[in-house]
């Protein structure tokens, strides 16, 4: 697996494992891989799977039970917090990559509401 | 200690023993050659069977040496190699000490030298017996039955022919592993081979001014200290080394310092390979 | 965390030439350092004065608390950059000198190694293809619970699928109370698998941190920082 963009492994990681768990791949409650058999199918150093769980259990959307391994947690404001945060993340670089374009901020909702309605 | 003997034998067997098939095969067409040639040989009694062996000696030292020395090119060959080729990576990787590796290398050869000479010798002795009938084996043995103190005599010549043969060997792996550390190239790194010799001619030399100057004798076949005059009185040269003469008489100090000379050059040759060689 | 190498103003000539000047590393157990560098930057000199194939000129190397010597040999596990293996050996015969030489060697790990690699213990390794004989002498590297792995362009010169076995095989045997030191100029397929960086060029360390730390530093990947240095 290459990581791209400038941002530290670990940081990248903790993104992909924040989209597993909003799109459901991981469950709530669910075991996370261990360190080891992810750092594996990532390709990516030990220490380096161990900082992202750490990372993930700083913002409580995991949590490790001694001997047991790495959970997501089961608390549903986190992980509602963690969809909305993620959603208003995408929106934004989106906003920003509309104003690049020319359109301000007022223009963003016609234009959506524009698409929904052709596709549909 | 010598663990890393197992991989120097087998690392060497293939070409030893086909340099031991080789002089085998080699002796076996010299004698099928003399029983032609000494056809007439059968009735002729005594006379006949010293010219024989005459001939047949010289014919079996020639094919004797000329497998050692095929054989003892190879063996130095793969000592030069460990400084020179890849296989060094790993042979220098290993944790063994200079001496272990050293030790190794010499006792393996000393064993395939030993190897070598005595099949060749026993061979031919065997095949001659059964070419010919006579009983070579029976008459050398009630020979060596009428020496005094053969035991001795045949334990002495084995172990002096061993020390020569670890001193060669030593000056070699010495004279080798001096070039490696001084130059790096390989090619010029071939100079060992005048190096050996002067320090071959040096060896000599001193022994013989050792042997000259302390007059000092162990005579085997009588376990006795013997000085200058005895020796005038066997006929032999006075002025020999550690070296064994025919007659059973070795000299004390130049075997002192033939021991010497080995515990030095092995001492001096095991720092170079541990501390100065450079695998490049 | 303990350092298990410490090297102290290592200086390295070849006759007039400096291949290494006053090269300053320590490294910690459990981590992973990656020497990069271009082809002659003196990154296999390095590897060869830890490992004492090489002697220093000036400077010092402790490896578990000793100079380079039989004892850091017995606790170093050693990937040379090209096979060193006797030609007359076979896979079998590796394993035994292997398992005579070294207390740490693990036999069984070694079965699971080769069978991972693909090798029969009857191959003779003069017949060997080179992405084979690389893979032997790693399954043999990996194969012992070492204190230090020293593992030199394990993936340099073998084709795409290999190179993929070799590095699921050296992430698979991380340990945690061991280092790891690789040398390599393929950062892009490499990078990932370390937690300390040096760069090395000319025989003098250019830069050396954190993976990590470079990458949010700089913004941008170690194999983009390795282009910028020596591109």
């Amino acid at each position: 697996m290459n990581f791209d963009s400038g941002l530290p492994i670990y940081m990248q990681i903790v993104d992909i494992i924040k989209t597993r768990i909003v799109t459901g791949i991981l469950k709530n409650g669910e075991k996370l891989p261990s360190v080891r058999d992810l750092a594996t199918e990532l390709k990516v150093n030990p220490n380096t799977i161990q900082r992202s769980y750490g990372e993930l259990e700083r913002e409580k959307i995991v949590f490790t039970q001694r001997g047991m391994g790495t959970f997501v947690t089961e608390e549903k404001s986190i992980l509602d917090g963690l969809k909305d945060t993620m959603a208003r993340e995408k929106v934004t670089s989106f906003m920003e990559d509309m104003e690049r374009l020319g359109y301000s901020r007022a223009d963003i909702p016609g234009i959506i509401e524009k698409i929904i309605v052709e596709g549909k | 200690m010598f663990k890393y003997a197992k991989y120097e034998l087998r690392g060497t067997m293939k070409f030893m023993i086909g340099a031991l098939i080789l002089a085998l095969g080699a002796s076996t067409g010299i004698q099928l050659f003399l029983i032609r040639t000494a056809g007439g040989l059968g009735g002729s009694g005594m006379t006949g069977i010293v010219e024989y062996a005459a001939t047949l000696m010289l014919a079996l030292v020639f094919v004797v040496l000329g497998s050692i020395v095929g054989g003892m090119v190879y063996l130095i060959s793969s000592y030069r190699r460990e400084l020179y080729e890849d296989r060094g990576y790993l042979t220098f990787s290993l944790p063994l000490s200079g001496g272990q590796l050293l030790g190794s290398k010499l006792i393996v050869a000393l064993f395939w030298g030993t190897v070598m000479g005595i099949s060749i010798i026993l061979y031919n002795l065997i095949l001659a017996q059964i070419l010919f009938g006579h009983n070579l084996l029976g008459e050398m043995w009630k020979i060596t039955g009428q020496i005094d103190n053969f035991g001795f005599l045949f334990t002495g010549s084995i172990i002096t022919s061993l020390m020569e043969s670890a001193v060669t060997l030593l000056l070699v792996y010495f004279a080798i592993t001096v070039s490696r550390v001084s130059i790096k190239s390989r090619k010029i790194g071939s100079l060992w081979f005048i190096l050996f010799i002067v320090l071959t001619s040096l060896v000599t030399y001193i022994q013989e001014l050792i042997a000259n100057h302390l007059p000092m004798y162990l005579d085997l076949s009588r376990m006795a200290i013997i000085g200058q005059k005895e020796v005038y009185i066997m006929g032999l040269d006075s002025q020999f080394g550690g070296t064994l003469s025919i007659r059973g008489v070795v000299s004390i100090p130049g075997l002192v310092f033939q021991i010497l000379l080995i515990a030095g050059a092995f001492i001096a040759t095991s720092y170079m390979l541990e501390k100065k060689i450079d695998i490049v | 965390m303990e350092n298990i190498v410490e090297i102290r103003g290592l200086t390295k000539r070849y006759d007039r030439k400096e291949a290494l000047r006053s090269i300053e590393l320590s490294i910690e157990k459990g981590k992973v350092v990656g020497i990069l560098g271009p082809n002659g930057s003196g990154k296999t000199t390095l590897i060869k004065l830890l490992m004492g194939l090489l002697h220093p000129n000036k400077g010092e190397i402790k490896i578990d608390g000793e100079s380079p010597g039989i004892h850091t040999k017995s606790v170093i596990s050693y990937l040379p950059d090209r096979n060193s293996l006797y030609s007359w050996m076979t896979v079998k015969d590796a394993l035994q000198m292997y398992q005579d030489f070294y207390q740490d060697f693990d036999g069984k790990k070694a079965e699971d190694l080769l069978q991972f690699m693909k090798l029969e213990r009857t191959m003779r390794v003069s017949d060997m293809s080179k992405g084979m004989k690389e893979k032997l002498n790693l399954a043999l590297v990996l194969s012992r619970r070492a204190k230090v792995y020293i593992l030199d362009e394990p993936i340099a010169g073998v084709d795409p699928v290999a190179r993929d076995q070799i590095l699921d095989a050296i992430i698979d045997n991380y340990k945690e109370d061991s280092a790891m030191i690789i040398t390599t100029h393929l950062v892009r397929d490499m990078e990932n698998i370390f937690d300390q960086v040096v760069f090395l060029g000319d025989g003098e360390i250019i830069l050396s941190g954190e993976a990590e730390s470079l990458r949010e530093e700089k913004n941008m990947q170690i194999d983009d920082l390795y282009k910028e240095i020596f591109g």
